[in-house]
């Protein structure tokens, strides 16, 4: 028999989550394992939230976050799932055509 | 009747030299008109001489018209860049975005295709407020020297207009700002 471990709370804000899966079986062993899950921003393109001035809209700090991760894939070292904006697990042009669209708009939260 | 040959004569030349002073004078008015407009005073640098670690923008003769004045944005860098992002204020009132047939923004990126992604747009919601930016991609090697950013094109539509920096930032190849205090923006006015 397995049980979950409680877990609570829905995140909304746009940003980077890690949660556990934590399982224990009917003779107390337990075993978990950590998970990242990426909320993205509304419209996608907001890669970069923490640099003054870029936090609510999508601008050239966004593109060059995007940037300097390009190329890489789900798992990889710099791997930034904020990047991943069509979430497939590679950063490329897909992902830049979508930052590209838009590029200038206000993000919501 | 010599003397009247003569102011005839006299009229004749007159007559002449009315027409070769018109028709000067027409041709300096048509060539004058040609430089009559729009223009772009750069603030705090000479564009000729400009200085090292900064951001400055240059009216680009080559790509203005009566009509439309180009501006470069020019970085002059002594630290490797990786990336570069700012925004431009200006006048509404005074100048707008040269756009093209579909609306979208005109403005040229680098001919020499230096940065690998340009991007430039209103902010949502704003009518003074130009966004840009421009980068490379990783494993590119970071860029020093001076380089050319983007040639942004405005229409003059009333009175002068600063253009101004705000909300600027030189980012290098791990994502870190490269020290601002140590580089300069400079702005200017666009005019007649």
């Amino acid at each position: 028999m397995l049980i979950l471990s409680q877990s609570s709370g829905i995140p909304a804000t746009p940003g980077i989550y890690t949660f556990t899966l934590k399982v224990i079986d009917a003779t107390g062993v337990s075993s978990s394992t950590d998970y990242v899950w990426a909320i993205l921003a509304n419209p996608p393109g907001n890669v970069d939230f923490t640099t003054t001035g870029s936090e609510y809209r999508v601008d050239g700090f966004d593109l060059i976050a995007l940037s300097m991760v390009w190329g890489t894939i789900n798992g990889s070292a710099g791997w930034n799932p904020l990047a991943d904006l069509n979430s497939d697990g590679i950063i490329n042009g897909a992902d830049i055509s979508i930052l590209q669209t838009n590029f200038g708009k206000s993000i919501t939260r | 009747m010599f003397l009247g040959r003569i102011n005839r004569g006299i009229l004749i030349c007159t007559f002449v030299i009315s027409i070769g002073v018109m028709s000067l004078s027409c041709g300096s008015e048509s060539t004058k008109k040609e430089f009559i407009g729009a223009g772009f005073t750069p603030e705090g640098i000479n564009c000729s001489t400009p200085s090292i670690n900064g951001v400055y923008m240059c009216k680009n003769e080559r790509l203005s018209t009566d009509d439309v004045i180009a501006v470069d944005v020019v970085l002059s860098s002594a630290k490797p860049v990786f990336g570069i992002a700012f925004d431009v204020l200006f006048d509404p009132e005074g100048v707008s975005l040269s756009r093209n047939e579909d609306q979208s923004i005109d403005f040229s990126s680098t001919e020499e295709r230096v940065w690998k992604h340009t991007f430039v747009s209103l902010q949502e919601d704003s009518y003074d407020r130009v966004l840009a930016g421009a980068s490379l991609q990783r494993g590119d090697t970071s860029l020093t020297g001076n380089i050319q950013v983007i040639t942004l094109k405005f229409r003059l539509s009333g009175r002068d207009s600063h253009l101004t920096f705000i909300n600027n930032n030189l980012l290098d190849e791990t994502g870190h700002p490269i020290d601002a205090a140590q580089y300069n923006w400079y702005g200017g006015v666009l005019g007649t």
